[in-house]
């Protein structure tokens, strides 16, 4: 069996399970129907992401290969799948009413399933296009073509196993209701989930072969850098409240 | 009975998004032979249609009766 699929329905399933876990542990600030609404936006959501940013990295490709199926159906990101997903729940809760903030349930397991699903990625190798440039570094990894290379699957999920932890902090920090000087609120672990992973991988796909679509950057850069932009109004709110603290 | 029909059509949608996700690995479709893809090619867009008709249909049961702001 190919290990990209045994790794990518391993990935979902773990996933899956850790939110359980999560709903359990922290509770749910949704009722059952209004979080199946968001649940289905944002799978639904995600899935249709994360193909369409895989048609836009490079769109000249997309051009000469609009009557390929095997292109069309052969790709995903998982930054537009992030994006994908977030845009339609965002869109689902302004038509269903919903007003609570959604995503805190969502980041530890979306870390741990990305990291599961790149070890897939890592074991298949070239065809993934998943790999780094060229390096010399000890580390680099030779995926079959006598070219040591960036393993940058493995730097992925070195990243979201440390971010865990944090994550799991931020949650606790939000379920402590009594506190008044918190710097999370409700929302915050799935933001602070996103602006962490989107800057990884801004900076980290600067040493991978894709093609550069505008300034240098590629699309999906250019998709991680416009979320940034979306979410640096938290990260100057959490740094005006740490420097509010040391004031008092 | 919304909490049912939310339910079920989550679960339809759940299922659709893992069959189109399964029809789009992209190691996995590379190696498949040409009646192959076109099997996987058929089942994605079925599993899209669902998904996007599922969507719609929760949204429309659930929808807020209040205006948005």
């Amino acid at each position: 069996m190919h290990p990209h699929f045994v790794f990518e329905w391993l990935a979902y399933f773990f996933a899956i399970a850790c939110y359980f876990l999560l709903r359990r542990r922290f509770g749910d600030v949704l009722s059952t129907p209004e979080r199946w609404t968001v649940v289905v936006a944002a799978i639904a959501g995600g899935a249709v992401g994360s193909k369409i940013l895989f048609w836009l990295e490079d769109p000249s490709v997309l051009l000469q290969n609009l009557h390929n199926p095997e292109y069309l159906l052969g790709g995903k990101t998982i930054v537009g799948g992030l994006v994908g997903g977030l845009v339609a729940v965002e869109l689902m809760k302004r038509y269903t009413g919903v007003r609570p903030s959604t995503g805190d349930l969502y980041a530890i397991p979306l870390a741990f399933g990305i990291a599961i699903g790149r070890v897939g990625c890592f074991l298949t190798g070239l065809s993934d296009n998943t790999y780094g440039n060229p390096t010399r570094l000890i580390w680099g990894v030779d995926f079959g073509d006598g070219i040591s290379r960036h393993p940058t699957q493995l730097y992925e999920i070195v990243f979201l196993l440390g971010l865990v932890p944090i994550l799991y902090l931020i949650l606790l920090s939000i379920s402590c209701n009594g506190r008044s000087l918190r710097v999370f609120v409700s929302g915050d672990g799935f933001k602070f989930f996103m602006l962490a992973y989107l800057s990884f991988r801004f900076f980290c796909d600067f040493i991978k072969p894709y093609p550069k679509v505008f300034l240098g950057l590629q699309g999906i850069q250019w998709a991680c850098l416009v979320f940034l932009l979306y979410y640096s109004g938290d990260v100057i709110r959490w740094t005006a409240f740490r420097y509010r603290l040391k004031r008092i | 009975m919304n909490i049912v029909f939310t339910i079920v059509i989550g679960f339809a949608v759940l299922i659709a998004t893992l069959l189109f996700l399964s029809c789009s690995l992209c190691a996995v479709t590379g190696g498949l032979s040409g009646q192959g893809r076109a099997i996987s090619a058929v089942l994605a867009l079925v599993s899209l249609g669902v998904m996007i008709g599922g969507v719609f249909l929760i949204a429309r049961i659930n929808q807020s009766k209040e205006p948005p702001e």
